[in-house]
């Protein structure tokens, strides 16, 4: 005999379950989506490729998600009334246990119940014929899994972002200013005679042959990078970053050659010590500017007390300032050669400069001599302290050359801004960068049988090609703490 | 309370009334079968048809097997409201003159008002009283009409020249909404050899009681529907007005008024009394479709726009029925 109750109960669980079925499907499907989106925004670069947390969470994200959803759609009292209308349509019961349930709800028509439990017995009520599992609990989990599958995939694969910035590095025009004044080593020899993996030589990239790059200014260096094409969706923040800065630093020089011009002509005037207002002026002003010779010029401007030394003093600074100016204004000296086009030979050997550039420490390096007129920073100033110390280790100067090689008898090359490649892994995912650097002194140590060369930074010598370089101190630090936190304090 | 000995008498009443009537009147089962159906629950019928297609006779005959009194009221522009409900009357008994009530041919059990439409709204609006509340007023006196009670009325949907359209007050009143068609072919033949041959037609004997109609008035209200199935019911009849909000879009354009609630409450007890007739113990939607349209027909009014379309009711409740589903 069918109890009714017990039929109830049956519904009821299973309706439940189907729901939180259904539930967990949809919130598995849809928690995918953002995964999925994810995935695919970082291939295409629009946003970094790192993400601000493990991606294991991101993939557990939609089985939490479907356990939550299967919780709450089990715990929902369904319409047992709706329900049993449903299993009546579907078994084509003549809706006998709708009217059942009614009849026990209103204690009326005993004689009609007796005979619709009849008509019942021997139903075969079907519950997964009349309740079916149905497609969204299995096409909707099942599509995000293929979703889900399809990021993991996204995630294996390498950014297009930075295949992009190797485009754009490699496509630079040969006339770039970012095309080094460093001797160009021909790297193929180099990493043939150093092991290094080929995979990581990129290709293509164009150097032009050493001393003939012309004195390059952060403009330059700016207009180049800006103008490389595919460069817009990869360097236009830090291009509008770094041509703030330039500006910041032309404005400084500028206002610190009219304060200086003001106080000579008011030395000429009337003689005496700096008034309050100009010295907070030279003071603003000194922590502007990154010339470290300026800085101190102007320092001792400060502190000299003689109106007759304070006037040469001025006329020091004045002269060292202009000199500023005009470094952050220059142009590119006429009669300056252009860069050689990118070569259109094979890839290795245009990757390291068509002129068949040696790399540094094999010896064979003779035609490369320094840049003509270096840059304009380092050439034209008064001696700075730290070049002095070891001008063969400044890689932004005339003769300093980054690795070692002078110290096997090379001549030294030009420092200049060379796309580094880093021959080794950087990060987890073995994701490497490009780096514009300018001469950094490392020292290439005995490479260990099988294993990758080694190098190692000197910490002095770089410390000296900073000071050299127009950049403020803290800028020194940053720079220092990265290389730091790449060697990890090793060598 | 009703009993299984209710049940059965009930079904084995109808099952005698169905078999004496078939014995008369050839075709037009739907008809007989909606007759039956407004006996059962109380109703009334509101027929449509030409005349000559045996409208009197299947309510003669009705009423013969129940063994029930008939009367046939032939509605014409000059009837008046006391040519059916009664009148008082000037009476002379003993010496003493006095009024004493003559009732009018509303008091019978089957009341065939035929073509209804042709007499004037007032005489129309005399059977309001009667065919709602099973009593008739004449005067101060109020009298109930004998259980059981069907009015069952006649249009002829040609001539409607000089008629009254009933007023959709009184066109709610009826419970279901019919319309007879021509017999075909072999009906046709039927229908003249049994007119033609013998003795002619003879009305059955009575195979019903009054009291055995009257159970199967009370079953039939208790046969059971389930509470979902019930909220079907209300949908669709809400279904039917413009107004509502999964109304099928040619309601919303072709409707001025849908359905009142006495729709619903026709679509159940139809329905109910159709689960009965077929024999079910329960209401089941087969049951519900059958009546849909006898029982929503005639209480949807289309707007101008609907009437100047031409637009059908029937196709309109079909949409209803398409659109509005169960579950």
């Amino acid at each position: 005999m069918l109890s009714l109750a017990v039929l109830e109960r049956r519904v009821d669980r299973r309706s439940r379950r189907l729901r939180g079925l259904r539930f967990a499907g949809l919130a598995f499907a849809v928690c995918v989506v953002p995964l999925l989106l994810f995935a695919g925004g970082r291939v295409f670069g629009l946003w970094p490729k790192a993400a601000p947390f493990p991606l294991v969470w991101l993939a557990a994200l939609p089985f939490f998600a479907a356990a939550a959803a299967f919780a709450f759609g089990h715990a929902r009292r369904p319409n047992v009334p709706l329900l049993l209308l449903k299993v009546d349509l579907a078994l084509g019961t003549g809706e006998r246990l709708s009217a059942l349930r009614e009849l026990r709800e209103t204690g009326r028509g005993r004689p009609f119940r007796r005979r619709i439990e009849k008509a019942l017995e021997g139903f075969p009520l079907r519950l997964k014929k009349a309740l079916p599992l149905g497609v969204v609990p299995v096409l909707v989990p099942a599509l995000g899994a293929v979703a889900l599958a399809g990021a993991a995939f996204l995630f294996s694969l390498e950014p297009l972002a930075l295949s992009t910035a190797e485009q754009v590095l490699s496509q630079a025009p040969a006339s770039s200013p970012l095309v080094a004044s460093r001797p160009t080593p021909d790297r193929t020899s180099a990493d043939a005679a150093a092991g290094l993996p080929r995979e990581r030589v990129p290709q293509g990239t164009p150097t032009p042959p050493a001393g003939k790059m012309p004195d390059q200014t952060l403009d330059d260096l700016l207009a180049g990078v800006s103008g490389s094409p595919g460069s817009e969706g990869i360097l236009s923040e830090s291009v509008n970053d770094f041509g703030d800065l330039a500006q910041d630093r032309k404005e400084g020089a500028a206002s610190l050659s009219e304060v200086l011009s003001q106080i000579e002509e008011r030395l000429a005037q009337r003689p005496g010590p700096l008034t309050p207002e100009e010295r907070q002026s030279l003071s603003e002003l000194m922590d502007q500017t990154a010339d470290q010779s300026l800085r101190e010029a102007i320092e001792a401007l400060l502190n000299e007390e003689d109106p007759e030394a304070l006037g040469e003093n001025v006329a020091k600074a004045r002269v060292l300032s202009e000199g500023e100016t005009a470094q952050q204004t220059a142009t590119p000296p006429e009669g300056a050669e252009a860069p050689p086009p990118a070569s259109s030979e094979d890839g290795e050997t245009s990757a390291w400069g068509a002129s068949g550039e040696s790399p540094p420490g094999t010896g064979s390096s003779e035609n490369e001599g320094p840049t003509e007129g270096g840059t304009g920073a380092g050439s034209e100033r008064p001696g700075v302290p730290g070049e002095e110390k070891d001008a063969s280790l400044v890689g932004g100067d005339e003769d300093a050359s980054p690795l070692a090689s002078d110290r096997l008898g090379a001549p030294s090359p030009a420092a200049g801004f060379v796309p580094e490649d880093l021959a080794g892994i950087v990060g987890k995912s073995g994701e490497f960068q490009n780096f514009l650097t300018k001469g950094v002194p490392l020292e290439a140590l005995p490479q260990p049988e099988g294993g990758l060369p080694r190098l190692a930074l000197d910490y002095d010598a770089l410390r000296a090609v900073l000071a050299g370089r127009s950049l403020p101190p803290s800028a020194q630090d940053s720079v220092k703490r990265y290389f730091e936190s790449i060697t990890q304090g090793g060598p | 309370m009703i009993t299984e000995r209710d049940i059965d008498l009930a079904q084995g009443a109808l099952a005698r009334l169905h078999e004496a009537i078939e014995g008369v009147i050839v075709g037009h089962a739907r008809i007989v079968e909606l007759t039956l159906m407004v006996l059962l629950t109380r109703g009334n019928l509101l027929l449509e048809g030409v005349p000559g297609l045996g409208k009197t006779l299947l309510v003669k005959t009705l009423a013969s097997a129940l063994g029930l009194r008939f009367s046939r009221i032939q509605f014409t522009p000059d009837l008046m409201p006391a040519d059916i409900v009664g009148t008082n009357i000037l009476t002379e008994e003993g010496g003493r003159r006095g009024f004493t009530y003559s009732p009018g041919p509303l008091f019978a059990n089957l009341v065939l008002a035929d073509e209804i439409n042709r007499a004037t709204p007032k005489t129309q609006s005399a059977l309001l009283e009667a065919m709602e509340e099973r009593t008739v007023t004449v005067g101060k006196t109020t009298y109930p009409l004998e259980e059981p009670f069907a009015v069952l009325a006649t249009q002829n949907p040609i001539e409607m020249e000089g008629t009254y359209p009933l007023p959709e007050a009184q066109v709610d009143r009826f419970l279901l909404k019919g319309a007879m068609d021509q017999p075909n072919l072999e009906e046709l033949i039927e229908i003249a050899r049994r007119n033609t041959e013998g003795e002619g037609l003879r009305l059955p004997e009575p195979v019903a009681g009054r009291e055995e109609v009257l159970t199967a008035q009370r079953v039939v209200r208790e046969v059971p529907i389930g509470q979902e199935l019930r909220r079907y019911v209300g949908r669709l009849v809400l279904a039917t007005h413009p107004k509502a909000a999964h109304a099928p879009s040619p309601v919303k354009g072709f409707v001025e008024y849908g359905s009142s609630p006495r729709g619903a409450i026709a679509l159940i007890l139809a329905a109910k009394a159709h689960a009965f007739l077929s024999g079910e113990p329960n209401v089941r939607r087969a049951d519900i479709e059958s009546v849909f349209l006898p029982a929503l027909v005639h209480r949807v009014i289309l707007n101008f726009k609907g009437e100047a379309e031409g637009v059908r009711v029937e196709d309109l409740l079909a949409q209803v029925w398409e659109e509005t589903r169960p579950v």
